[in-house]
């Protein structure tokens, strides 16, 4: 356990735990309410805010911020306000957003250093800041799902119900993409924008075979999520690979296998039966 | 004087420029039981939908306890049409009578200790309680409707609107869910929406034949010639499994 005497490896480890609780709350909600598609867009959309970022010369996750709740909310909006199909709204933001950073960087004048880690994210070389940054978006998701659980898990069951109930829907769903987008910030940098979707989804959807209740849910994704980054991240330095990359491959390979055992498992129980 | 609870007047609703709904003049009052018949698409939903006001009407005007819709959702019990969902869905039974509750809770306010035991009651009275740690997606199509009664009935509501409750329920608890409304009718009004034209009639008040317009008669006797205007086309009843006749004898030669 030598590896764990090194400052950035610690460091590493810190912000993998504050990932997983962000990722297993929202992602539990991603999951369950069925907006995996419109988080990659937010995710995708994002990198517009990064390159705005370089070429005003300041940490691009500072303009990752804005750009991607403006997203969040333009995508839940527009597609509400002109009637378009969501979808739609999703792949049109997705490729403006990365269409977007393309151009910003093209304008920056010189070469975009540690571009590659936004895209595919590199959990060894987080700067205090932005662990601290985390730290604080980790907290405000925390209150906010805290607040808002019984409206969150109730528009994501029967949103007309909810309706009807006088529970201003449209609102509440703004309110979880504004915290997705947040996620997606607070994973840019270990993952990446690209592999982000995978972070958010995997650990929520294997914590959703173990039970049937969205609180439990949260919780085992978070733990999950734990164990699945931290495990990557290890395999990526004994290896010596990626660390985004190798988290995401650790990752899915642990899902595909969960899932397996879990489909064995029903077969057999039915054969039982 | 009875207490008008709802009242259409001249209500149009039209979607994309087709007339969903034509001319509805409706008013029902304390402790009615309304039936609703009609083809696929005749707009019972849309009705529904207005009175919740969910949707707004192109022209006219909608009352419910003499306010906009909208206004007075807490006293507006909902059974909504069942429709496909995630059967695998993380919530448990109890979870999703506590829904029912949202209407008296603002934002960022949990539930309280007088929500679970409210919510406790309601699945006592739909004989559900037994089953609320289970998970919503496990339960069979007429213990599910049962639980989004409860649901409905969480809230006291003082009207209660019932979409097509009775569908893909099996017979046992069909009747089990007439004896139920039977009950309640004494302390709510109740528009019920319905595919049963055979049982319905033993049990409500007031029948309304919808399709695009409406056709209501005050008392509980499905007419030939209502339903003739309704479906377009000569209609035959056969009821049965009811203890009386519910139409007239046919007049004239077959």
């Amino acid at each position: 356990m030598g590896i764990l005497h090194y400052e950035f490896m610690q460091n590493a480890l810190l912000v993998a735990v504050l990932a997983s609780i962000a990722c297993g709350l929202i992602g539990a909600l991603v999951v369950t309410k069925r907006i995996t598609f419109i988080s990659g867009g937010i995710a995708h959309a994002a990198f517009g805010g990064i390159g705005l970022g370089y070429f005003l010369g300041i940490n691009p996750l500072y303009c990752v911020i804005p750009f991607s709740l403006a997203s969040a909310l333009g995508i839940g909006w527009i597609s509400k306000k002109f009637k378009i199909a969501e979808d739609t709204t999703i792949g049109i933001f997705w490729a403006m957003g990365m269409a977007l950073g393309v151009v910003f960087i093209g304008l920056t004048p010189g070469y975009a250093p540690d571009l590659f880690s936004y895209l595919f994210g590199n959990i060894l070389t987080v700067p205090r800041s932005d662990v601290i940054l985390m730290l604080f978006l980790d907290l405000f998701i925390v209150v906010i799902v805290g607040l808002l659980y019984k409206e969150f898990l109730a528009i994501s069951f029967d949103e007309e119900f909810t309706q009807v109930c006088g529970v201003k829907v449209q609102a509440v769903y703004l309110v979880l993409l504004c915290l997705v987008a947040l996620t997606v910030v607070l994973l840019v940098r270990i993952v990446g924008i690209v592999l982000v979707i995978a972070l958010l989804t995997m650990p929520a959807t294997i914590a959703k075979m173990f039970t049937f209740s969205l609180r439990k849910m949260m919780i085992y994704a978070i733990l999950v999520g734990a164990l699945l980054s931290t495990g990557g991240l290890w395999l990526s330095y004994v290896l010596d690979l990626a660390s985004g990359a190798t988290i995401i491959l650790f990752s899915g390979t642990v899902f595909m296998l969960i899932s397996w055992l879990q489909h064995v498992h029903r077969a057999r129980v039915q054969k039982t039966d | 004087m009875k207490k008008e609870v709802v009242k259409l007047t001249d209500v149009w609703v039209e979607f994309n420029g087709v007339t969903i709904l034509q001319e509805q003049n409706l008013t029902l009052f304390d402790n009615d039981f309304l039936g609703i018949i009609g083809p696929n698409g005749g707009g019972k939903t849309t009705l529904l939908k207005v009175i919740l006001g969910l949707v707004k009407p192109s022209r006219g005007e909608v009352r419910v306890f003499g306010q906009a819709p909208g206004g007075v959702r807490r006293d507006i019990g909902y059974v909504p049409q069942l429709s496909f969902f995630d059967r695998d869905f993380p919530i448990n039974v109890m979870d999703v009578v506590l829904m029912g509750r949202l209407s008296m809770r603002s934002l960022f306010q949990p539930f309280t200790n007088e929500d679970k035991n409210a919510a406790l009651m309601a699945l006592e009275k739909v004989e559900m309680s037994d089953l609320r740690h289970r998970q919503i997606g496990k339960l069979s199509g007429g213990e599910r409707q049962r639980v989004f009664i409860a649901r409905a009935l969480v809230g006291k509501p003082k009207l209660l609107l019932l979409d097509e409750p009775t569908a893909s329920v099996d017979p046992k608890m069909k009747t089990g869910i007439y004896d139920l409304l039977e009950e309640l009718k004494n302390n709510m009004a109740i528009i019920l929406v319905t595919h049963d034209m055979g049982v319905i009639s033993s049990h409500v008040d007031k029948i309304a034949c919808l399709n695009c317009q409406l056709y209501s008669h005050d008392d509980k006797n499905i007419s030939r010639e209502m339903l003739e205007a309704v479906y377009h086309c000569p209609v035959d009843l056969i009821a049965h499994g009811v203890p009386h006749r519910v139409l007239d004898e046919h007049k004239g030669k077959r």
